[in-house]
């Protein structure tokens, strides 16, 4: 039988889950968001707890820890998709089909207006290159500054404002297909 | 301002970041292109929708699992139900369970003293057999006035439940003597309304006295 020091190692392994626990779902939220896939965002999340356990005397230090992690979980990421060699076109399969352009009504009201809108960018967004985005995701979505992104992915503001206009114009483009289709539906559906 | 420079524009247009003029031009324009008002109308949809992304809510049991898993890869340890006080101590005790539906409230014979320096964390390590795999086994740990647990200063008693599995099982307790002289470490083992109770002395000395080292058969007290 070996005997270990589990006294004190449980004293640590609870103080990094009362430290980090508050932050999960939020980090949860941010790894889904990057990943697209409820397993993907565990794994991701798994990883990043079992590479931060080891520096919990750090993570005590940390003043902003939430914006701390989200950096971490950022740069792990970013890291996973180096080491997988992920391309843009990734996803573009998953594009709207013919089939369900069918589906789009012919008058909706403002709510179904932005679920559908909401819907359709569901399915755009893994077709923008992965720093398009994730800019997005970080600007546009979770609400981070331009300034926080920064210190986050240390690229410069400027760059990642062009970036992100190059991000929100390329989503344009790619919504601009659903708009013409709807607008034709609903020219036929203006006929008697 | 023609079409093409609206389209570039537009998210400048939309975070106010353009000048007096340009936004004159770009509003001249939109009054006589439709097509250009809608575009920019759409942009702004898309920013709203964008903000209203949300992910799919984080299964309920993810944080624990997750932190299991640490604990796992760390310590080969599970999660131990705590009690209130933020301590938990790992224990993977079995064999009480035996100890405990078969013997009524007891108090085991005293093993011989532990000595340890004075202000120098030293391990006790209680061993405990399981027969059995058990739950909701709640430990309590006593100490006298002169001494303490290691990072609980000022508390002479502290309690936790725990689950036990079969086989042997280690409790090691970071003590530390704040005072000369002989003290009293008491383990108090609580299944259901039985009691199982070891008192073990330690004797506190100045630095440089004779210890016993970790891990020797005398500071393996073994319940």
């Amino acid at each position: 039988m070996s005997i270990t020091r589990l006294w004190s190692r449980s004293r640590q392994i609870d103080r990094f889950e009362r430290l980090l626990r508050p932050f999960i779902p939020y980090l949860y939220q941010l790894a889904w968001r990057f990943t697209g896939a409820q397993d993907d965002a565990e794994d991701l999340i798994q990883d990043l707890l079992s590479k931060l356990y080891p520096r919990l005397k750090e993570l005590e230090k940390i003043e902003n820890l939430r914006a701390w992690l989200a950096k971490v979980l950022y740069r792990q990421y970013i890291d996973q998709l180096r080491l997988q060699s992920r391309t843009p076109v990734r996803l573009a399969e998953t594009g709207m089909n013919s089939d369900e352009e069918t589906d789009i009504p012919v008058s909706i009201n403002p709510d179904q207006e932005q679920a559908q809108l909401i819907a359709q960018i569901e399915r755009l967004l893994p077709q923008l290159n992965d720093d398009q985005r994730l800019l997005l995701i970080l600007h546009d979505v979770e609400g981070y500054t331009l300034k926080e992104i920064e210190e986050m992915t240390d690229t410069p503001v400027g760059t990642l404002k062009s970036r992100l206009n190059r991000a929100r114009k390329k989503l344009r483009e790619l919504m601009e297909p659903f708009s013409a289709n709807e607008r034709v539906v609903q020219v036929k559906g203006s006929k008697p | 301002m023609n079409c093409y420079d609206i389209h570039n524009y537009c998210d400048a247009y939309l975070d106010h970041e353009m000048s007096n003029t340009q936004r004159h031009a770009l509003q001249t324009h939109l009054e006589s292109c439709s097509a250009c008002r809608q575009y920019l109308q759409q942009a702004e949809k898309l920013r709203d929708a964008l903000s209203k992304l949300k992910a799919p809510t984080m299964p309920p049991e993810f944080s624990s699992r997750a932190f299991d898993k640490v604990r796992q890869q760390n310590h080969g340890a599970k999660r131990l139900t705590n009690t209130g006080l933020a301590l938990a101590a790992s224990l993977a005790l079995a064999g009480i369970v035996g100890v405990f539906m078969h013997q009524p409230d007891s108090t085991l014979p005293e093993p011989n003293a532990i000595q340890i320096s004075l202000q120098q964390a030293r391990d006790v390590n209680l061993v405990f057999n399981a027969k059995k795999d058990l739950n909701e086994v709640t430990i309590s740990i006593e100490l006298s006035d002169n001494l303490a647990l290691d990072g609980f200063a000022g508390k002479q008693t502290v309690s936790w439940n725990t689950t036990l599995q079969k086989g042997k099982n280690v409790l090691s307790l970071p003590i530390i003597a704040t005072q000369s002289g002989n003290g009293m470490l008491t383990a108090r083992l609580r299944l259901g309304n039985q009691d199982k109770i070891i008192r073990i002395p330690v004797n506190a000395q100045q630095s440089g006295s004779t210890q016993i080292q970790i891990n020797s058969p005398h500071n393996l007290v073994q319940i």
